[in-house]
């Protein structure tokens, strides 16, 4: 946040509205406005059931708004682009990991460069023991993913997301399935992502790692209030 | 391609997906083996078609020219009656052909030109068309169509009347060298001019059989045997030295490799006698007297053998032969041993061949067949006959043509061409068809053709004498079995024999030979717009195999039961394929949470799409490609097949009339590109259900649902 560099805006997201019809009329969101520029992170905290899922869903093309417009990265998310931004622009991190559980850790890591058809050669190879190994995980490459622990998967799927050097990683809950001294590390990791064009936007309820982002917002109420 | 590489993951059998591996292992084994039925299934059908086709093609052409009404009407072929340069009788189209003058009418000599007649047919040039010549003419026009060849054809009818004479089998103790019987057989038959240059022909006929190579030289043996003839034909003897030569040609043709005794069974000469032996043998007796031995070949064989002659209301006994240095003692049941008179003949008789070798210095002067002698070494019971025998009294029973090109040493071929011998001893050498051999027919019999000919107060009798050069298989053409190819000449013969309203539209015409059937229908169309250029298509018909009278209907039944059997394969392939869509929705459901972080990561729905999509393909071909190898497994065996499936059933499976001696086993590519296909677009269709079911798949609702 530096006043003297315009900072740029990395997503933007006006009027979102969302509401479920079945089983039952469920107004989730109401006129969500939100802005993450680069280098910042921002936290949803809000209580369970409140749509922050939902919230980070739509934010991260998973799901679609009823209403409102969303743009990352200067480009506005439409259906025939948001494969795209997904694959290049996005990573994510799920609270139960989402591994493919047929692939090896390495395989895991590489899949978005995969389906982005890169070349699967050496030098792609190197580039998933680096991410690996940034998250520590370096001996682990060709384990089965079924074999790691909760915090080992999740530092995979971490490596996962970084994969194809993206802009944006939205976390869901990364740390709700682990033990303390496990969720202090994927903390770290998370917060280190954030550099000056990159942002994190992680939904949580855990006060204590909200505290440690640059920007909080609360779901209270199907609106988001920053706090 | 990462779409690939993941669908072919999904395909691996894991144990956490049981029953996708489970399904998707029965849909390959299902497509595999409908897979197998129908490329086996369409291989034989259209190897049958095949040599149908062929059979039918060697006998005809693919492609005919006949005559109309129009042609018979016209004033070019009736002006050959009343013109004296054509000694007043009509032309057949060869004739026709070979004659220079288009128009042999001389108005000053030659009587008036009847007025019903029609015009004659000019050209531009004010001269008359010469319907033949152009005919011919259209016919070497036409290019790009290898191994053209036009050649007329005739047919008539006859009646053939054969003689079979055979050695008859030992009824009699005394008879030593056989008798014959002798029997006779008469049909009515359609003469055919045989092709010379077909290129088929050489498939259709059958191959010879020791049988005819026995009753060959038979018939050698009594041509100058005036004992053995008919009375019409005794004046006919041979003589030595055209006995030496035909037998000489013989053998340069076949080599003889194994040798059997005639039914009657061959005296052993006493200087061949093995110094020591025991044999089991048979006594034939008369008034309580030995007077002949049988000797089988195995010991295993003398009650069979004694059961056969006592079946024939011969006395017999059984018995052991010791030969002892020159001494010959049989000894009876009752024990008691009897020094043998040496004027009592041992008869060696065989049911299997015993290998032999011809001694060519014999060759050169034999002046009868059974002077010819052969080198033996006959295993009999454990000791050994050997030294040079003669031929009296033996058979051949496995022979080799040495020239592999030839199919019968009667039919020789010269440029390539096949020509039918004549002979002034037999006559006319005919190829009859396989129906005649069914009836006892050899190679070798003489007969005659019978026709009539009509003179001014009588109809005279003639004949032509003619003999068996060969057998065909004239496939399944209904009036095959009565089809008898004979040289032009004899065909020309007893066509001009018969009245003028006789000579019906497809008796005569020109047959069009080429080496790739698939032409016939270009050919066709390019006859007739030549014919119709040169203003003669009145006169010609042009017909493909598929419209002969007597093939059109069984060409119709194939074409009709083979899109029959397509429609069949179709549905099969449809219900084994179906398969696939089932395993695929199961992995559908299997894989949504797959799906859905493929999706999170930036998979398209297109990629999903895909890797189900190819799924799908990968079974259909996977099941294919195995499929096709236990097909062409099988071609490669299945007469052995056929033998066990015959075994099974007790009787012939397919019955050689119909299927021919054995089943086609080539591989059809037709089929099994039609299969390739069909199964793999099949299957692909298979997978667009699911596929559209996977890409409809939310990653949000996937990814929560197994979140929290």
């Amino acid at each position: 946040m530096d006043a003297k560099q315009p900072q740029r805006i990395l997503l933007k997201a006006e009027n979102i509205y969302k509401s479920y019809h079945h089983p039952l009329y469920v107004e989730l969101l109401q006129n969500i406005n939100l802005e993450v520029f680069d280098g910042e992170s921002a936290a949803i905290v809000g209580r369970s059931g409140e749509g922050k899922s939902t919230l980070l869903q739509i934010l991260g093309t998973l799901e679609d708004a009823c209403k409102g417009s969303l743009t990352i990265a200067n480009h506005p998310v439409s259906n025939a682009n948001k494969s795209l931004i997904r694959n290049q622009l996005i990573g994510f991190v799920f609270q139960s990991f989402h591994l493919l559980e047929d692939y090896s850790a390495l395989e895991n890591v590489l899949m978005p460069a995969k389906i982005a058809r890169q070349k699967f050669d050496k030098s792609l190879q190197e580039h998933g023991l680096n991410l690996l190994e940034q998250v520590g995980l370096a001996d682990r490459a060709h384990f089965s993913t079924k074999l790691l622990s909760g915090g080992e998967k999740q530092r995979v799927a971490l490596a996962r997301a970084l994969c194809n050097n993206p802009r944006i990683i939205f976390a869901d809950e990364p740390s709700g399935n682990l033990d303390s001294h496990t969720a202090e590390i994927i903390h770290q990791l998370l917060l280190n992502f954030v550099q000056k064009d990159k942002a994190l936007i992680l939904v949580t309820h855990d006060w204590d790692l909200a505290k440690l982002c640059t920007k909080r917002y609360e779901l209270k109420k199907q609106t988001l209030i920053s706090c | 391609m990462f779409e690939f590489s993941v669908a072919c993951k999904y395909l691996i059998p894991r144990r956490r997906q049981l029953s996708v591996s489970i399904i998707s292992l029965v849909s390959i084994l299902v497509i595999s083996l409908v897979v197998w039925l129908i490329v086996v299934f369409f291989s034989v059908t259209d190897g049958l078609e095949k040599n149908w086709v062929q059979k039918l093609t060697a006998l005809t052409a693919p492609v005919r020219i006949t005559p109309t009404p129009a042609y018979y009407n016209s004033y070019y072929y009736q002006i050959d009656s009343i013109s004296e340069s054509s000694d007043y009788s009509l032309k057949t189209i060869q004739e026709k052909n070979e004659s220079e003058l288009s128009d042999p009418y001389e108005s000053e000599y030659d009587q008036e030109v009847p007025d019903f007649w029609p015009l004659p047919d000019l050209n531009a040039e004010g001269q008359l068309k010469d319907l033949v010549q152009l005919a011919y003419t259209s016919v070497n026009e036409i290019k790009n169509v290898k191994g053209l060849k036009a050649q007329s054809f005739e047919l008539t009818a006859s009646h053939i009347h054969l003689h079979l004479q055979r050695k008859a089998p030992l009824t009699h103790p005394t008879n030593f060298y056989g008798t014959s019987t002798q029997s006779s057989l008469s049909y009515p038959a359609y003469i055919g001019n045989f092709v010379n240059d077909n290129p088929s022909l050489k498939q259709t006929l059958l191959p010879l059989r020791a049988e005819d190579l026995n009753n060959y030289l038979n018939t050698l043996e009594w041509a100058n045997d005036p004992q053995h003839q008919e009375q019409e034909q005794s004046k006919k003897l041979l003589k030595p030295h055209t006995i030496q030569e035909r037998l000489s040609d013989f053998f340069q043709a076949v080599k003889i490799t194994q040798l059997k005794t005639a039914s009657f069974g061959w005296t052993i000469p006493q200087h061949l006698l093995p110094l020591k032996a025991t044999w089991k043998a048979c006594a034939l007796l008369k008034d309580q007297k030995i007077i002949r031995i049988i000797v089988p070949l195995e010991g295993k064989d003398n009650p069979k053998l004694a059961n056969y002659f006592e079946n024939q209301n011969l006395s017999v006994a059984l018995g052991l032969l010791t030969i002892n240095e020159g001494q010959i003692f049989w000894t009876d049941p009752s024990h008691s041993s009897d020094l043998l008179s040496a004027n009592i003949p041992l008869t060696l008789l065989t049911t299997s061949g015993f290998s032999a070798e011809l001694d060519k210095e014999s060759l050169t002067s034999a002046k009868r067949v059974e002077e010819i002698a052969f080198q033996v070494n006959i295993p009999v019971q454990g000791s050994f006959i050997q030294g040079l025998i003669p031929y009296r009294g033996l058979e051949i029973a496995n022979f080799q043509l040495l020239d592999d090109q030839n199919v019968s040493p009667w039919i020789h071929q010269s440029e390539g061409n096949y020509i039918l011998p004549h002979n002034n001893y037999q006559g006319e050498g005919i190829l009859l068809p396989k129906s005649f051999r069914e009836a006892g027919v050899l190679i070798g019999d003489m007969g005659t053709l019978v026709y009539y000919s009509p003179t001014a107060s009588i109809l005279q009798e003639q004949f032509i004498p003619v003999y068996t050069a060969g057998f065909y298989d004239p496939g399944i053409i209904p009036i095959g079995g009565k089809f008898i190819l004979a040289n032009q000449n004899v065909v020309s013969l007893i066509r001009s024999s018969y009245q003028q309203e006789d000579k019906t539209a497809s008796s005569n015409g020109i047959n069009i030979q080429f080496d790739n059937l698939d032409q016939a229908n270009l050919v066709k169309t390019h006859l007739i717009e030549a014919f119709k250029n040169k203003g003669i298509n009145r006169y010609w018909d042009v017909q493909t195999y598929r419209e002969y009278d007597f093939t059109k209907e069984i060409m119709q039944e194939l074409q009709s039961q083979k899109y029959l059997f397509m429609l069949i394969a179709i549905v099969i392939i449809l219900v084994a394929c179906s398969n696939i869509i089932s395993m695929l929705i199961i992995l559908v459901n299997d894989k949504k949470h797959e799906i859905g972080i493929l999706r999170a990561m930036g998979a398209t729905s297109k990629s999903i799409c895909l890797i189900f999509g190819f799924a799908g393909a990968a079974i259909g071909i996977f099941g294919s490609v195995l499929g096709i190898t236990l097909a062409i497994f099988t071609l490669a065996h299945i007469n052995t097949l056929v033998r066990l499936l015959s075994l099974m059933q007790g009787h012939e499976m397919f019955s050689s009339n119909l299927y021919g001696h054995a089943l086609p086993s080539e591989l059809s590519y037709e089929a099994l590109l039609f299969v390739l296909f069909s199964t793999i677009l099949i299957s692909l269709l298979a997978g667009i259900v699911p596929a559209v079911k996977a890409c409809l798949v939310r990653p949000s609702t996937t990814l929560r649902s197994s979140g929290g």
